[in-house]
């Protein structure tokens, strides 16, 4: 089936789009973690108008084709490396790998990338025809996981290619805010780095591309650079590998730091009572199902619902 | 000054959070606003906002892309139509509008460009958001196409994309996975300077169920054979998957190939003196043949028998 964007009538000037990460998502998937957005915003949950990129369908047309798994063990090989933790560097490499599949193919890199460009230009245009001001449109995005790496891509790319007519400066395309939940960025930099010619099409690969990862942005004619985004945030936890933390051991090699980023929090998540780098793994071992993407329960360190609860508060002052 | 006729949308005037949606007029009214703007009104919309904001350096940069935009024969052009004659390039850089210069086209993209980068926010600063959203219609007619036609690109990038790698797609056995692979460093095998994936990829098999054609004195025969080719997707609409059909598929492939000595299923194709010949590949649907003193018309479908394998 052909994949389309989501399309909706905006209410107010307000919309946030979610972007989930490895999952067996479809349209009408991840309803507790729209709930719990919603309710996060509280009585602006009803002029806000939330999309969700749906990209599952690609990355299954991907895996079907490819045989991901023998591709990926060579970048698995190089995470096991990094984490450099006799006790669970390699089952935690193995159980998080998933992520680093969009290094090895190019051409599927593209396509995710191309179908969140997609949702994001449906909705720009849902938002002219709904009579919104593009000074006063205020677009955020919340991703999480693999979606962050998307989302770092997809927006480094829109900034540079004038062909989406997506750029900050030039078509006035900036996001009021993009919140990473346990962002993989990072880490896939670093891996990616290690595995060095093993990786296609590095021209289109913003993750490892300059000195150090940055926020989006275009020069302008008249001088000075106009960001992709206003608020740049970067939530991670003190359990999760996934965010660059192994059993509250923070690695640099693996933990997203972006300069100018107007917020880096890290979870204690002493509370999820994981007392150990074995049950840590247990707890991720515990997620992973046969034939299907991971399912991380509200007890697991890397919970997408477990980032928005803990940051209520903050999300509602952030997105509202 | 500009001809620009206030509609009922775009005197608005409610607070920030709390514009009421476009009904379906207002949309229709905004969609004919848009396909009316031109050359002029955008060259017309800067001159004003540049005379109203009055900063020296954009004035000399307006001026300067303006003037790139003077023959009176363009003025009149739609903006909306010269996207959309863009477009119909599939070659990024070779996209051309017969009515204008490579300098004039620019200039139109840089004007628009120019009034989003310096002047939509320091004119609201100065005039007003309705006052700048009314000044602003031929930027946003121009941007809302160029983002529509944006749109239409990427989704007809996602078709190729499915039909190289969606359910209709062929399957890859695991030499073609590592092959593909390695390939993806050609410029001709990975994504194409538009964005689009390659239409290439490299097929290799081993290929135990070919069949050869009868003919006097021998009897028909199965053939096992290692193949290597070329396959080719086809994007044109209307071809490939169940809406093509055997007539109309969506890839093609052609190669070469070598069979063993003698004819049979399960055999190594590199037993005793191998045979040469080549193949063509009409979507599922192949024919072969193979050289030498006993040549064969071969005929086969594709299909995996085992997964990853052959």
């Amino acid at each position: 089936m052909p994949w389309n964007p989501q399309s909706q009538e905006w209410t107010s000037n307000r919309a946030i789009l979610l972007v989930h990460g490895i999952g067996n998502a479809a349209p009408g998937d991840y309803k507790e973690l729209l709930d719990r957005v919603k309710a996060a915003l509280g009585p602006a949950a009803h002029d806000t108008v939330i999309y969700q990129l749906w990209y599952d369908q690609i990355n299954d047309w991907v895996k079907n084709k490819l045989q991901v798994g023998s591709l990926l063990q060579q970048a698995v090989d190089t995470l096991s490396t990094s984490i450099n933790d006799p006790e669970i560097g390699e089952t935690m490499a193995e159980v998080i790998g998933d992520v680093l599949w969009p290094v090895l193919v190019a051409e599927a890199r593209a396509a995710v990338r191309d179908a969140f460009l997609a949702q994001v230009k449906r909705m720009l245009l849902d938002a002219e025809a709904s009579n919104i001001d593009p000074l006063d449109r205020k677009i955020s995005i919340i991703c999480h996981s693999l979606g962050c790496f998307h989302t770092y891509e997809a927006l480094h790319h829109a900034a540079v290619m004038g062909t989406h007519a997506l750029r900050p400066g030039s078509e006035g395309v900036v996001f009021e805010n993009v919140i990473f939940m346990a962002s993989p960025v990072q880490l896939i930099r670093t891996v990616a780095d290690r595995m060095g010619p093993l990786v296609p099409n590095r021209r289109w690969l913003y993750s490892v591309k300059g000195d150090a990862l940055s926020i989006p942005n275009e020069p302008l004619m008249l001088g000075g650079v106009t960001n992709s985004v206003n608020r740049w945030i970067s939530i991670t936890g003190s359990l999760d590998p996934v965010g660059g933390h192994f059993f509250r051991r923070r690695a640099d090699w693996g933990y997203m730091n972006v300069n100018g980023q107007f917020a880096a929090l890290v979870d204690d998540q002493q509370l999820l009572g994981i007392d150990s780098p074995a049950a840590l793994l247990d707890t991720f071992l515990a997620s992973r199902r046969p034939d299907a993407p991971p399912l991380y329960g509200m007890s697991n360190p890397h919970s997408w619902e477990g980032y928005v609860d803990r940051h209520a508060e903050k999300l509602r002052e952030w997105l509202t | 000054m500009l001809a620009i006729t206030a509609v009922a949308f775009m005197a608005s005037t409610a607070p920030l959070g709390a514009q009421p949606p476009a009904d379906s007029s207002a949309r229709a009214a905004l969609a004919t606003r848009f396909a009316r703007q031109t050359i002029d009104s955008l060259v017309r919309a800067l001159a004003t906002a540049d005379s109203l904001l009055n900063l020296p350096l954009l004035h000399a940069k307006v001026q300067d892309v303006s003037s790139r935009l003077t023959r009176p024969e363009i003025a009149a052009q739609p903006l909306q139509a010269l996207v959309a004659e863009r477009a119909r390039f599939s070659d990024v850089a070779r996209r051309r509008v017969r009515a204008l210069t490579a300098a004039e086209a620019a200039a139109i993209d840089t004007l628009a460009a120019l009034a989003e980068q310096s002047v939509r926010r320091p004119l609201a600063g100065a005039v007003g958001a309705t006052r700048t959203r009314e000044l602003f219609v031929p930027v946003d007619a121009f941007n809302s196409a160029r983002r529509q036609q944006s749109l239409a690109e990427s989704l007809e990038r996602l078709r190729r994309f499915e039909r190289k790698y969606g359910p209709d797609a062929p399957t890859r056995n695991i030499a073609e996975v590592g092959l593909n692979y390695a390939a993806q460093w050609l410029p001709v095998f990975g994504p194409r300077p538009d964005e689009s994936p390659s239409r290439l990829e490299l097929s290799a098999a081993y290929v135990p169920t070919w069949i050869s054609m009868p003919r006097k004195g021998t009897r028909s025969d199965a053939v096992s054979v290692a193949e290597a080719g070329l396959r080719v997707y086809i994007w044109r609409p209307g071809w490939g998957g169940q809406e093509g059909g055997v007539l109309r598929p969506g890839h093609v492939t052609v190669g070469a190939l070598v069979a063993g000595e003698g004819d049979g299923a399960l055999e190594s194709p590199f037993r005793g003196r191998s045979r040469l010949g080549g193949y063509v590949a009409w979507g599922n649907a192949k024919v072969g043949f193979i050289g030498g003193r006993d040549s064969r018309i071969l005929v086969t479908r594709k299909v995996q028998l085992i997964p990853w394998t052959f």
